[in-house]
């Protein structure tokens, strides 16, 4: 596409921002987006697209730069600004109000957008939507009942209600199954066909190659290059996504992965048997799954988020009572037990979201190794008393052997960067010399090099014998360490595969209700 | 033997003040604030309301005083909780100690003399519009205009409203010069027409800011519930002399309001969870 | 710098600026006294620095700072009761119904039950508001304080009914034998608050309740009861505080009398003392001493024509002043 002749429709000009704690984000970052055209921002997570889109949408503000609408020079004081500047952003984790109906959503952010939509009008724009676009939610809704597809779909229909020209999506298939990214594409398309500039963020070379017109691609939060897709080559954009040397560092580790050997034991650590669990608003949220995990094994489960792959995991460390059914660890009934049972078995837990699931913020890390320990065997706790210098020096050890940055065990957990967070997590669990390790997205919102390291402590923490589930959203990531995978689908595990996987097997499982 | 309908009308001025109050808090919560204070604004803005009525002589003029005085604390808790972001029942509870200290100090200047009073016209129409017209513009404002999305979405997940470009601070400094407002209405009309009659009497105002905050959970943050509810613990206080009638001791009696609002709590979240109604995410979630 | 010198440093320079700025604030307050802004700031000094003052605070000071120390645990958990008032009240009747109408002499061992039984009904009321919260998902702010109406109420029944002693609304005094001293009173009070600081500092309950309030998620995932905890907490806080009344009994009151329904008030400012010694058993000591001794101004300042209840407003200008300061310096701080 020839964008000489065109005027932008958005500009950004030497964008840059640096946080609070000096993180540089966004370095001197200079970007077009022309009508009709669909721009993939290519990069790793942490490069700082998140970033840079947000700073477009107003929800956050450069720390320089400038940006201009249609050749006008204009400040976001708030996401409102950028909304009336016809500016939509589709974030990676739809914003909606859960309790809140679908309609009450779409009239909030029309109203706050400027357009003078009461119920009535918002419903028959509704219509029109759903004729031309095929793009249909029930506006009556509340947004908990909805899957994350749905609440997807929720979001675009703001950007087309508010009738945006400058349409920004963020990760927009990270929670999807393959047919709804299908659909998404070419709804995509058909935006940019209607003369709208559309900018889609990926980390997926393969997804920018298959969506984008051209490809802007961000690496430690700069902007490397833009290429036109007719230009691109797979081999120099990995170049510019992560720098040679590495590449080179990286095949290197997962070579060395590779060559680790293990033998599943014949143990079983975990047993499930017709599990129930009701969700948070009273809906079955799991129904009737079972499995079985042995010593040294690890056992992936996929799914598309919000198929009730969250109130399971919550059920198995101990947190969420199930309705019906067993779980059973290393042989003892824990199936009406609390999470302090699983922590005198030896199981560790390596939640979803580091801060406040892991690791209670404001506090040192000493103060949450001893938390994570609190119902261990190995607890630095003799008759309900705490060993505080016995902590230390745990939380010293655990800093030293999985290299953590960090000033040191009375640092606050808060100040760590994501993947030194995990890391120090994933140590401290390790700790416990675990029967059983459950974690969940590992690796969510790290960059490759920490995501790497994370996979491979896992993976040697199961050659040392422990069984190991792993819950994930990523399938490469699944396909790349288990040794199983089951498919949870609708609260049911709809299929298991074994190694050589099928990734288009797996993936059709994924939608199957 | 009972005269049933002396008793409901005795109940309107107590529910009144109930009702005025409650609301003004129930609008705040929605908004995703929690306000403790009520109790020394209400406090104090009967004091100031003694005060300025017995000096200017109009009944009028203490009203309006009350309220500014109510809505000056509001805006110190907003000042400390949305500027500064200061723990937000630390700051609740320290308005209530400054409320009851100065409106006490203001209070007592009056001697104990009887003020001037509002009339029977303007106490019957607060009465209309804290029971009738008040809880049907926040209904309709609330849960029927676009308005309301904006405050109830505080309410429910602040951090996705701001995301969303709602105005916060200020849809949040609106919420509390209403809270201001009312809770310092309900100070002057119960200085006016409670207990006490139009005079002053040193620490007896006490009690009516707690209740009102328990009855925002027993109206389950819905304006007819509130009213409802701040009707029923109205009459549970006009029937204390009744139960002294039956032998109860007064001791006892007086503190029937409570007994029955504690056990009322008790029970009412599982009654309001089967009819589908929900508290604002932010302010209450078991 | 680590979290915990860094949150002592700007604590510590919050607290100085804080008191500062109150004073200032009080000054300006005074102006509007009788007194004037300098006769005020006269009387108030002089007040403040005369002997007599600090010792006819500490009669107070027990049940302040047993009230401030036990809500200093509660707070640290989340649980923001405020039934200290009802948990004194009901600990002072439960010593007194043990020693005048159980035991009926003195001694070690009686005084020591009388003390032991006022903890016990504290522990019962505050373990009720617990409850209510685990169980049944009552807001506690609210249950504690209905309670304490009703704590009120039960007072008034006592001393207007089955206790009443002559023609006053109001039990007998408790004979001379039947009371402690106030150098024992204070040294009670002190060794409970410091056990209460030993608790949260060094048992595996202190890391319990710093995570239930900062991270419920995550303590529920490594084993922490977050029911269990609540439920201790409000024990525990309930127990302290109703030594308190206990003590308070044995000590100043000697006699139950009729109360209003703005109650003793102990239990109250300790919730100011408690928020003011940063929700540490050990600063809330300190706080309640500073409230104790504003307390026991304000017969001074009657003399001189300023309201009794002048000294609660300064009491909230003081905890409010603090928290600004604190605030402010900690966010500095973080940055």
């Amino acid at each position: 596409m020839n964008n000489a002749d065109k005027k932008p429709l958005l500009s950004l000009r030497n964008i840059t921002k640096i946080y609070p704690g000096g993180v540089i984000a966004n370095k001197d970052i200079s970007l077009d987006i022309y009508p009709g055209e669909i721009l993939a921002l290519l990069g790793e997570n942490g490069a700082g697209k998140t970033t840079l889109v947000s700073i477009a949408a107003g929800l956050i503000k450069p720390t320089r730069g400038q940006i201009l609408v249609k050749g006008e020079s204009v400040v976001f004081n708030s996401p409102r600004d950028a909304m009336r500047k016809g500016i939509a952003l589709i974030p990676q984790n739809p914003m909606l109000i859960d309790n809140f109906t679908v309609l009450e959503n779409l009239v909030l952010v029309s109203r706050l957008a400027g357009k003078r939509y009461g119920i009535r009008l918002a419903k028959k724009r509704l219509e029109e939507i759903e004729k031309k676009y095929g793009l249909f939610v029930n506006p009556s809704a509340y947004v908990w009942s909805l899957s994350f597809g749905e609440r997807q779909k929720a979001e675009i229909l703001k950007a087309l209600l508010i009738d945006a020209s400058i349409v920004l999506l963020d990760e927009p298939t990270t929670h999807l199954s393959p047919v709804e990214v299908d659909k998404l594409l070419s709804l995509t398309r058909q935006l940019a066909n209607e003369g709208r500039g559309v900018v889609f963020i990926t980390h997926r070379l393969s997804e920018a190659l298959r969506v984008a017109d051209r490809i802007a691609v961000m690496r430690r939060g700069r902007l490397v290059a833009v290429v036109s897709r007719k230009d691109a080559r797979v081999d120099q954009l990995l170049n510019y996504m992560f720098g040679e040397e590495r590449i080179g560092r990286l095949t290197e580790i997962v070579k060395r992965r590779r060559s680790l050997s293990r033998k599943v034991s014949k143990d079983i650590v975990l047993r499930v048997d017709d599990l129930w669990v009701r969700g948070p608003h009273g809906e079955f949220s799991v129904r009737g799954a079972s499995l079985e995990l042995r010593g040294a094994e690890i056992l992936g489960v996929a799914g598309i988020a919000g198929n009730g792959q969250r109130e399971f995991f919550e059920t198995l460390i101990g947190i969420r009572k199930p309705s019906k059914g067993m779980i059973s660890i290393c042989g003892v009934d824990v199936t009406s037990q609390s999470s302090s049972m699983r922590g005198r078995l030896g199981v560790g837990i390596i939640p979803e979201d580091r801060l406040g699931w892991a690791l209670v913020p404001g506090k040192s890390l000493v103060f949450n190794t001893v938390l994570g320990l609190y119902s261990s065997p190995k607890a630095p706790i003799r008759f309900s008393i705490v060993n505080w210098r016995i902590a230390r020096k745990i939380a010293r050890d655990i800093i030293k052997s999985l290299e953590v940055k960090v000033p040191g065990p009375d640092a606050n957990a808060e100040s760590l960067s994501g993947g030194n967070m995990q890391r120090f997590i994933v140590g401290r669990e390790l700790y416990k010399a675990p029967c059983l390790l459950l974690a969940m997205n590992p690796t969510s919102g790290l960059d490759v090099e920490a995501a790497e390291r994370i996979r491979d402590l896992l993976l040697r923490e199961a050659v040392r014998g422990a069984g190991i589930l792993l819950v994930s959203e990523d399938l490469d990531e699944l396909v790349e360490v288990s040794d199983r995978i089951v498919v949870m689908s609708r609260g049911r595990i709809v299929y298991e595969a074994y190694r050589p996987f099928n990734i288009d097997k797996i993936a059709e499982a994924m939608t199957v209700s | 033997m009972v005269n049933i309908a002396a008793l409901l009308g005795q109940a309107l001025p107590y529910a009144t003040v109930y009702a005025l109050a409650a609301q003004g808090e129930m609008f705040l919560e929605r908004a995703g604030l929690f306000n403790l204070g009520l109790e020394g604004m209400i406090y104090l803005s009967a004091g100031v309301t003694a005060i300025v009525s017995l000096h200017t002589g109009s009944p009028v003029y203490g009203l309006l005083a009350g309220i500014v005085s109510s809505a000056i604390l509001a805006l110190l808790y907003g000042f400390f909780v949305i500027s500064l972001g200061a723990d937000q029942a630390v700051t609740g509870l320290s308005i209530v100690f400054l409320g009851i200290g100065l409106g006490d100090v203001i209070g007592r200047a009056t001697g104990g003399a009887v003020t001037p009073s509002i009339g029977i016209l303007a106490d019957d129409l607060i009465i209309v519009l804290a029971l009738l017209v008040l809880p049907v513009i926040f209904y309709l404002v609330l849960f029927r205009s676009w308005l309301g999305y904006v405050v109830r979405s505080l309410g429910e997940n602040v951090v996705t409203a701001r995301a969303l470009g709602v105005p916060v601070t200020l849809t949040r400094i609106v919420a509390l010069m209403i809270n201001g407002t009312l809770v310092g209405l309900a100070g002057s009309y119960l200085f006016f027409t409670g207990p006490l009659g139009s005079r002053w009497v040193s620490m007896s105002l006490l009690g009516w800011g707690w209740m009102s905050l328990g009855i925002v959970i027993l109206g389950y943050w819905h304006p007819v519930g509130v009213v409802a509810a701040s009707y029923l613990v109205g009459l549970l206080y006009a029937m204390r002399p009744l139960l002294e009638t039956v032998g109860i001791p007064s001791s006892i009696a007086d503190v029937t309001p409570y007994l029955v609002v504690i056990i009322a709590l008790a029970v009412i979240s599982a009654l309001y969870e089967k009819m589908n109604v929900r508290p604002p995410t932010a302010i209450w979630s078991r | 710098m680590d979290t915990r010198l860094r949150g002592l440093v700007y604590g510590a320079i919050g607290l100085v600026l804080g008191l500062l700025f109150s004073v200032l604030v009080s000054v300006v307050l005074g102006a509007f006294t009788s007194l004037g802004a300098l006769g005020f700031s006269k009387i108030f000094l002089s007040s403040l620095l005369s002997k007599d003052t600090w010792v006819s605070a500490l009669p107070y000071f027990v049940p302040i700072a047993a009230s401030a120390s036990s809500l200093a645990l509660a707070y640290r958990a989340g649980f923001i009761t405020i039934g200290a008032e009802g948990q004194v009240m009901l600990g002072a009747v439960a010593a007194y119904w043990l020693l005048y109408y159980v035991i009926g002499h003195g001694g070690v061992v009686a005084i020591t039950a009388a003390i032991l039984v006022a903890g016990f009904m504290g522990a019962l009321y505050g373990g009720l508001v617990g409850g209510l919260r685990v169980g049944l998902g009552v807001n506690e702010i609210l249950s504690s304080l209905m309670l304490n109406y009703i704590a009120i109420g039960i007072v008034n029944y006592l001393v207007a009914g089955p206790w009443q002693q002559g023609g006053y609304t109001r039990t007998a005094p408790l004979p001379a034998n039947m009371s402690i001293g106030l150098s024992i009173a204070v040294l009670v009070v002190v060794l409970v608050g410091l056990f209460l600081e030993l608790f949260i500092v060094f048992t595996k309950y202190g890391v319990a309740i710093d995570s239930v309030r900062l991270a419920r998620k995550a303590a529920q995932t490594y084993g922490v009861g977050v029911a269990s905890t609540i439920i201790i907490v409000a024990l525990l806080q309930g127990f302290v505080a109703g030594i308190g009344g206990g003590v308070l009994l044995l000590q100043l009151l000697r006699q139950l009398r009729s109360v209003g329904l703005g109650g003793w008030g102990y239990g109250y400012m300790g919730i100011l003392a408690a928020w003011l010694g940063g929700l540490r058993p050990l600063g809330a000591l300190a706080a309640s001493l500073l409230i104790a001794v504003l307390y026991s101004m304000r017969s001074t300042l009657q003399l001189y024509g300023v309201s009794d209840s002048f000294v609660l407003a300064l009491e909230a200008i003081i905890v409010l002043s603090v928290l600004a300061f604190t605030t402010l310096s900690m966010r500095r701080g973080e940055k």
